[in-house]
């Protein structure tokens, strides 16, 4: 199975191809970003949330040499995919204690399904003060897990 | 090891953990705080909601239940590693209370951190 050809061996999702995954976290990204800057942050914070489910996939294909993301791992569940990264140790290393804060507080706004309420409820169910702070979870140049992430190799 | 497997036993040493690192960071011993988990399963994961009461240095306290957690699991950092952790500000008494997001599917912990 070569890596980067449309995924159909067994065991894998051909509709998650990592082809399509790479495109499709930056696609969510720009969106994340119009979003935001038409004053839409409850739909804006969302889908830095896909945005990041989607790398992480796109990055288990490519540590796992896969051309497309396995069965097992068709999940919103952050913490499972980060398992399977090849990272998890890195996360969890002494030294990067506040980049692991910031991933704490990103996981447990799906575990708990605080990003289901935010997506599927009107505006005013982001409170004030929340999109500020996941984005700095996400964005904060030096503890934040998507700057973290885009600095990797 | 999957968590599951011994969460009773897992679960007390981790509010030992806890209880040692808001010592170490709170001044005094009365600081008062609960601490609410659940055991996710697909992700054999433990997520961690700590209220406490007043102001205490959010950081310097994450950092002393990992410092904590890793002491008292000293040979099995897929321990502490499986564990998340957000802390809560409450200003008084009565907003301590159950922590509303819990997802019904997941298993809920909490009892066993008490």
């Amino acid at each position: 199975m070569s890596v980067g050809g449309k995924g159909s061996s067994a065991g894998t999702l051909p509709d998650a191809s990592l082809v399509d995954l790479e495109v499709a976290w930056a696609d969510r990204e720009r969106e994340a970003s119009t979003l935001h800057a038409g004053g839409h942050l409850s739909m804006s914070l969302a889908l830095r949330f896909y945005c990041l489910e989607i790398r992480l996939k796109t990055i288990i294909c490519k540590v796992l040499k896969l051309d497309a993301l396995p069965r097992e791992l068709m999940t919103h569940d952050l913490n499972k995919l980060i398992k399977y990264t090849g990272l998890f140790a890195l996360l969890n290393d002494p030294s990067n204690t506040s980049l692991k804060r910031s991933w704490d507080e990103l996981a447990l706004f799906v575990t708990t399904h605080r990003l289901d309420g935010v997506r599927d409820k009107p505006e005013g169910a982001l409170k004030p003060g929340e999109y500020a702070a996941y984005i700095r979870f996400f964005d904060d140049p030096k503890d934040g897990v998507w700057s973290w992430l885009s600095r990797l190799p | 090891m999957a968590l599951k497997t011994s969460l009773r036993s897992l679960a007390k040493r981790i509010a030992l953990a806890v209880q040692a690192a808001v010592r170490r960071e709170s001044e005094a011993l009365t600081k008062k705080y609960r601490l609410f988990g659940t055991y996710e399963a697909e992700s054999d994961h433990i997520s961690l909601v700590l209220q406490i009461l007043g102001d205490v240095d959010d950081l310097r306290l994450y950092t002393a239940v990992f410092e904590e957690l890793r002491r008292a699991f000293p040979h099995d950092p897929f321990i502490p590693n499986s564990v998340g952790l957000v802390i809560r500000h409450v200003s008084n008494e009565d907003e301590m209370g159950a922590f509303a997001y819990w997802p019904e599917a997941e298993e809920d912990i909490s009892h066993l951190l008490q």
